[in-house]
């Protein structure tokens, strides 16, 4: 199957062609048609993730003894196994290969596609070579570019989440892009699906790229269907300042600035290596690095500027300081894009591609220290501005950046398998309460304030109980998803703590509490303030209520509140993937219980063993040739300082006091839950008012309200700036540039007409200019051939040994003299 | 005493296209006498159709035979096959465009097809040709046919005219290949360029009094006579006008098939001379002032034009001049081998590579042809530039699908990657290689010029309005409506879309195509002998 | 025995240059015609006279083939001029200039 994985991203790129070539025509069944396809894709994915599951649970079996005592020690772990695998001899290596890896049966059967290991655990699968550029100046390396595929753990987990959530998602919008009381198709419905499952295209693309440009390709892709889908309504006003069109151009703006940091990156890192395989370039990197360029090795200067370029890419992408300020602004995009793409899975390809270069990252100690500020202070930051947000889906934006804050966090420290961890668990989570979120607007007509809902979880049940069990996995509250997830990055945070740096990581710790405390707050209150407590709806219809709807639910500005009696549960499509999203926010934490928390045996810590043999490579790398680590089972993402793991006695047996730092991070979610219940439970917003009147906290409520002044800022510096720089700019391309270039194309016109003149239609003024060329070419054959001879004269005794045919002429004088006549019929004649 | 009679050794799949573009063409003549005019006009495409195509698939399949055969008079390698798989392509495009054609303009069927086979097979003679009297035959037939195939509409003083021209510049270039020819028998006792190449890497630096310059003057007058059909600068002065007088189908055949034909013969006919290594730096400079005269003249005199056709036919010119860049690059190899910059082993590498980029060039630029004329073929209106103001609002598809044309024309069409970038980049970067960069600086610099008179095509389509709202009755229009045929017919359009796809799927995947070429070692190495100091 | 090959060159070189003036001089497409004629002629007589002194014979053969081929391009010609003479009633060949630019 993981051959077949160029399907997934090809049945997709179908159904988007399909979708837009269709249009207006295919109605209802477009949606049919991508519903159909990312099923499909899901399908593929269970299959892809269960043969690499199978690939990775026969790998540790085999090693040796040596290996088996480690697994004693350690439990089953795939990093381990890996860097036995390393150590082995070419023979035995390739023994393995054939025998678990993701080689053919039989490799000398003729196959489209090489299926091969490279530097690493995956399948390779080439499809074709795309770019081959034997150095444009000699001796340049060459640039080859294979459109390739990887696939590993970490991507087989991309593709089950992203397909599944994705089906979800895209089975929610058939229900959701209906509108008005006989639920008539969103006009451009299809247009809507085409985009979407371009979006999804593009999303496996960039998971599945085995390099650099690939994975581009799906990385612009993503940005240019997020730009297209937030813009989706590009008649309607989004806020005050923006329409939904501005909202969608922020992003691309935002994202642009990021790109630029990517192709830098990738620029000097091909500079430096000569190629941009991801595969290869960890493998170069792990190697010998002293055959490398100077600035590779650990902590080297060029290797440190490519991860910070990356990760402004990532920033980006990723919606990050400084370039998150998208990310709030494009939830003008239908609700549906916001849950798959604005939370689910586009913004997570900065944290996936940090995982996927986690060797990079982990010899570039700056960077990752870099990482871990930004992640943190993003999660702060965004958390705090969404404690005073009345707009449903604002708050729950913010609350995205914060979590993926929260992921950097974990990047930052070095424990990157937690990091995927929590995107997983995000994914679910945070989808199931967009979409939540998408059918209370939907039930409410395009309302998204807070504060005009209150106790709707009497109307939505379904609804209000997928909302609440995803706030709960959110709020870090025992057992539901979030909890496994977020208290794996505290913990491993606190762990990192214990190295030399222990005070900064001690304070990045503190903050992800605080943190948490935060999030738990405004998530209660969000659930608070639309489910419970006495409704701020009108309780009943006003009359002609009804009149002015169907065309006009359309526009923003023209709808009518929806009274309390009226508001009735979404339709099956709508709820169906909210309650399945809401029962698996709970669920899905399972699969990574710590042992320090409840001893389970084989079924611990079972999502990172899985993804360690890709994840903790970095870590195991540093460990080994910075600390002279020997040991395999790594307490991952405590390894950032790498001192940790050269402490034997840490590496080994500190378990640390997991228990309690859970039992904590639980208390400061119950808190902050409890809390916002007091202030808002009664459904009046009166306690609230009455507190933000303190001077304090009135200032705290403003910082908060307005995101930082964060846009306002950039609009000071940056647009001001842009502008003062544009006004020249323009002045300079409309007096110089085009004055300049109109010149020339005036020029050029001059001649053109004088070679118009030249063409008068005449037969023999054509036959003249083509006579004058013939002169031209023959005189200066005829003038060069002196030149070109004088060049190659011989001399006298190599014409003589040609003529006469003879070896021995060296009786001949050798002196050189002028050639001797030779009428040509002496030499035909023989 | 007996002796064994002497049998030629015939390579039967080696002459199977000719066999079946022969055959075709007798057959078109037969088939005409036999029936009808309305018959033929449905017998005949159909039946030069499958000559076309039995040809095309012959050149296809992985037989056919590498190296010289029917007595070393052709040489066939994957650069020569792959000019005849271009040059068929081309004829099979000319004659899906046949039906509605003959229908427009009222033309003789039979003489039609029939010329369109018999110009192919000349055509396909040349490409393949490696003798310099064979090579005059067989452009003759291609030529013959073409100049008739120009005038065919005798209806039409337009037409008649531009027959007239062609046909008059036209032997006129030929006699200075005949005459070349003659000069290169002097001068190395054979018409047989292998021999001719034999004789030069033996004899290169010892040749008779005299020689030399014949052979000098060989070269410079067989080159000009095919310049003349490549339609370069200064030579190109009948391409203006006779793609305005022709009709479309024959201006699209005149613009590739000849083309890539003289262009295939021009590459075995230099090949020749690369063995003898005082020639290589003239040639190289003549090419390179050639190049970019074609470069310069074509692109300038296209701003000015106001029909469609002439424009296109200075953009042929450039384009030819675009080709003459890897041309140059060939040619100058052998000096560059015995100046000691390249070593034998990359050498046949490096040949490799400069194939591939004019296969790459020549493949891009037969299709993105078939396009643009094929649109211009399906809008009608003989090229007038009325017909394409406030297009895109009649006719959306066909400007979208001339956007495309000419985007990728001009090299501008990177994103997504049209073939037409791909095949320039692939030029530049081999001329840059060679430490050619002036050319290729020259090279960019025009077809910067070029953009402007391709993008305005694109302006006038689609932000001009109409001239007369659905006013336009374009010629042959009418015609076309009238034989039922409204609307156009499937075969062009899919024949449109198909070009349009391969303009992006080659462009995306050149691989396709170059690791069809590398695939190449059967292609002449331009080498030298190294003549002893 | 002296070569004539010089002096056969050099009456062939005068007859192509004599085709060339011709070609751009003459006002009558018949005439101009002719001059391509004399064009391929003197193109003939070099082939004969290198044939003739390098002793070879493929040399004098060639000669038929461009003669025949001059025979087949004299036919199309003329056939093209009656088109021409047919549209436009004369052949004065520097008064067809409707497509020029």
């Amino acid at each position: 199957m993981i051959d077949l994985v160029w399907l997934i991203p090809v049945i997709m790129a179908g159904a988007a062609l399909a979708n837009g070539l269709g249009c207006r025509k295919l109605g209802k069944i477009a949606g049919y048609i991508s519903v159909g396809a990312m099923i499909t894709t899901f399908v593929i994915s269970c299959m892809v993730f269960l043969q690499v599951r199978d690939i990775t649970k026969a790998i540790p079996h085999h090693g040796g003894e040596h290996a088996a005592e480690q697994e004693a020690h350690h439990g089953r772990h795939g990093a381990s196994m890996l860097a036995e695998y390393e150590t082995l001899g070419h023979e035995q290596q390739e023994a393995i290969k054939a025998q678990y890896l993701f080689v053919r049966a039989d490799p000398k059967a003729p196959k489209p596609y090489d299926t091969t290991v490279r530097g690493g655990l995956g399948g390779h699968v080439p499809l074709y070579e795309w770019i081959n550029i034997p150095g444009v100046f000699r001796g340049d390396r060459p640039l080859t570019i294979e459109f390739a595929f990887h696939v590993d753990q970490l991507t087989s987990i991309f593709l089950m989440f992203i397909s599944f959530v994705g089906s979800l998602v895209f089975i929610y919008a058939t229900g959701y892009m209906k509108e008005g009381p006989h639920n008539t198709l969103d006009p451009g419905y299809a247009r809507f699906f085409s985009y979407l499952a371009l979006f999804a295209a593009s999303m496996y693309t960039l998971i599945l790229g085995a390099n650099f440009v690939v994975m581009f390709i799906g990385w612009e892709g993503v940005g240019l269907c997020s730009y297209l889908l937030i813009g989706y309504y590009f008649d309607r006003q989004f806020s005050a300042k923006l329409s939904c069109a501005d909202a969608g151009k922020k992003a691309f703006v935002a994202n642009r600035v990021g790109d630029f940091g990517l192709m830098l990156g990738m620029f000097l890192l091909f500079w430096g290596l000569g190629t941009l395989d991801f595969q290869t370039i960890i493998t170069m990197l792990s190697g010998d690095v002293s055959a490398l360029p100077a600035g590779f090795g650990y902590n080297g200067a060029i290797i440190t500027a490519a991860t910070l370029l990356l990760f402004l890419g990532a920033t980006g992408k990723s919606a990050q300081i400084p370039l998150f300020v998208w990310l709030p602004d494009a939830m003008a995009g239908p609700t549906p894009v916001s849950a798959l793409i604005h939370a689910a899975t586009m913004v997570t390809a900065g944290i996936y591609m940090l995982a996927r270069l986690n060797v990079l990252y982990m010899l570039a100690p700056t960077t990752l220290v870099v990482v871990a500020v930004i992640g943190g202070a993003t999660a702060f930051i965004a958390a705090f501005a969404g404690l005073t947000q009345r707009g449903i889906k604002k708050i729950l934006a913010y609350s995205t950046v914060s979590q993926l804050g929260y992921m950097f966090l974990a990047m930052g420290v070095g424990s990157f398998a937690a990091g995927i961890f929590h995107v997983f668990t995000h994914a679910f989570f945070k989808a199931c309460l967009f979409l939540a979120a998408g059918s209370l607007i939907h039930a409410l007509h395009h309302e998204e304030d807070v504060f005009k809902m209150g106790g709707l979880a009497k109307k939505m049940k379904g609804t209000a109980f997928a909302y609440g069990f995803a706030t709960l996995a959110i709020a870090g509250i025992v057992p539901f998803a979030g909890f496994f997830s977020k208290d794996e990055i505290l913990y491993n945070v606190y762990t990192a703590a214990q190295g030399s740096n222990g005070g900064f990581y001690c304070a990045l710790w503190l903050l992800g509490l605080l943190t948490a405390l935060l999030t738990a707050f405004y998530m209660g209150r969000s659930f608070v303030l639309a489910f419970l407590g006495k409704t701020r709806l009108q309780e009943h219809p006003a009359h002609d209520a009804h009149q002015a709807e169907g065309e006009d639910a359309h526009d923003d500005h023209h709808h009518h509140a929806v009274a309390y009696s009226e508001v009735h549960e979404s339709p099956l499509p709508i709820v169906g993937p909210i309650v399945i999203l809401g029962i698996l926010s709970l669920v899905v934490g399972w699969l990574n219980i710590p042992e320090g928390l409840l001893p389970l045996g084989d079924f611990n810590s079972l999502f990172h063993h899985f993804l360690a043999p890709v994840t903790d490579r970095g870590a195991l790398l540093v460990a080994a040739q910075q600390y002279g680590y020997t040991g395999g089972a790594a307490p991952a993402g405590a390894i950032v300082v790498g001192e940790v793991l050269s402490n034997n006695a840490l590496a080994t047996n500190w378990h640390g006091p997991e228990l309690i730092l859970a039992i904590v991070s639980v208390a400061i979610g119950l808190v902050g839950l409890g809390f916002a219940f007091m202030l808002y439970g009664s459904g009046s917003l009166a306690k609230s008012e009455c507190l933000a009147r303190k001077p304090l906290l009135r200032n705290l409520w403003n910082i908060s309200f307005s995101a930082w002044k964060w846009d306002d800022v950039y609009d000071a510096i940056f647009v001001r700036m842009m502008m003062t720089i544009y006004a020249i700019a323009l002045w300079f391309d409309q007096n110089i540039v085009d004055g300049v270039v109109n010149g020339i194309g005036l020029l050029n016109r001059r001649i053109g007409i004088e070679f118009r003149r030249l063409q008068n239609g005449q037969v023999q003024v054509y036959g003249l200019v083509m006579f004058v060329g013939v002169c031209v070419v023959l005189l200066y054959f005829v003038l060069s051939l002196p030149q070109a001879l004088g060049e190659n004269r011989m001399t006298v005794t190599e014409r003589t040994r040609e003529i006469l045919g003879s070896k021995n002429v060296s009786s001949i004088t050798t002196k050189p003299v002028a050639l001797p006549e030779q009428p040509p019929t002496t030499l035909a004649k023989h | 005493m007996e002796t064994a009679a002497y049998v030629p050794a015939i390579n039967l799949h080696g002459i199977l296209p000719f066999i079946s573009l022969l055959a075709g063409g007798m057959l078109c003549l037969a088939a005409d006498a036999m029936s009808g005019k309305e018959g033929s006009r449905r017998i005949l495409p159909v039946i030069s159709f499958v000559a076309l195509a039995a040809a095309l698939v012959s050149f296809l399949l992985p037989g056919y035979p590498t190296g010289s055969f029917l007595e070393n008079t052709f040489y066939s390698d994957s650069f020569s096959r792959l000019g005849c798989i271009v040059i068929l392509v081309s004829a099979i495009a000319t004659t899906l465009m046949g039906p509605r054609q003959v229908i427009r303009r009222n033309l003789p069927s039979g003489e039609y097809y029939t010329l369109i086979v018999f110009a192919a097979l000349g055509m396909v003679l040349l490409a393949l040709a490696n003798e310099m009297l064979s090579a005059f035959v067989a452009l003759e037939i291609m030529s013959l046919s073409l100049y008739v195939l120009t005038g065919i509409d005798r209806r039409s003083g337009k037409s008649a005219e531009a027959s007239f021209k062609y046909f008059i510049l036209g032997a006129f270039a030929s006699a200075f290949f005949v005459f070349g020819s003659g000069f290169l028998f002097g001068s190395t006792r054979t018409t047989f360029l292998a021999d001719a190449h034999n004789y030069f890497a033996t004899r290169g630096g010892n040749m008779p009094e005299g020689a030399e310059m014949w052979a000098f003057i060989a070269f410079g007058l067989v080159f000009v006579g095919l310049c003349f059909k490549l339609s370069l600068a200064p030579f190109h002065m009948w391409a203006p006008d006779v793609y305005e007088g022709a009709n479309t189908p024959t201006t699209l055949y005149i613009a590739t098939g000849s083309k890539v034909a003289a262009f295939a013969f021009l590459i075995h006919f230099a090949h020749a001379f690369s063995s003898w290594q005082i020639f290589t730096a003239p040639v190289t400079f003549i090419v390179g002032l050639i190049a970019v005269a074609s470069m310069t003249w074509g692109n300038i005199a296209a701003i000015v034009q106001s029909n469609l056709k002439r424009m296109l036919a200075y953009s042929s010119v450039a384009q030819t001049g675009y080709m003459m860049i890897a041309v140059m690059v060939l040619v100058a190899l052998p000096s560059l081998q015995a100046a000691g910059n390249l070593n034998a082993t990359t050498i046949a590498n490096d040949t490799t590579l400069i194939y591939n980029a004019i296969s790459l060039y020549l493949a891009g630029y037969t299709i993105i042809s078939i396009l643009a004329f094929g649109i211009a073929f399906h809008i009608g209106g003989e090229g007038s530039m009325a017909a394409y103001r406030g297009l895109f609002h009649r006719k959306p598809f066909a400007a979208v699908g001339m956007a495309i044309a000419m985007f990728s024309l001009s090299g501008l069409g990177f994103l997504p990657p049209t073939i037409g970038f791909i095949g320039k980049f692939y030029l530049f970067k081999e001329a840059v290689r060679f430490n050619m960069t002036g050319i290729a600086v020259i090279g960019i610099l025009t077809s910067v010029i070029a953009a402007f008179y391709y993008l305005s095509l694109i302006v006038t389509m689609f932000m001009k309005a109409p001239d007369e709202e659905n006013g336009i009755e374009l010629a042959g229009r009418r015609e076309e409506r009238i034989a039922g045929l409204g609307g156009g017919d499937a075969i062009v359009r899919v024949m449109l879309a198909t070009a349009t796809a391969l303009i992006f799927v080659l462009g995306l995947y050149p691989g396709l195509f170059t690791g069809l070429a590398a695939k190449a070692v059967t292609t002449k190495p331009m080498t030298t002998a190294m003549v002893k100091k | 025995m002296t070569s004539l090959l010089q002096p056969n060159l050099i009456l062939a070189t005068l007859l192509f240059t004599i085709g060339i003036l011709g070609v751009m001089w003459k006002r009558n497409a018949i005439a101009l015609f002719m001059s391509v004629e004399l064009m391929l002629n003197a193109a003939n007589l070099a082939f004969v006279s290198f044939a003739h002194e390098l002793g070879i014979m493929s040399g004098g053969i060639l000669v038929l083939f461009v003669m025949t081929v001059a025979a087949a391009e004299a036919g199309v010609g003329l056939a093209i001029f009656i088109a021409l003479f047919r549209a436009r009633r004369h052949i004065r060949v520097d008064e067809h200039d409707t497509l020029h630019g």
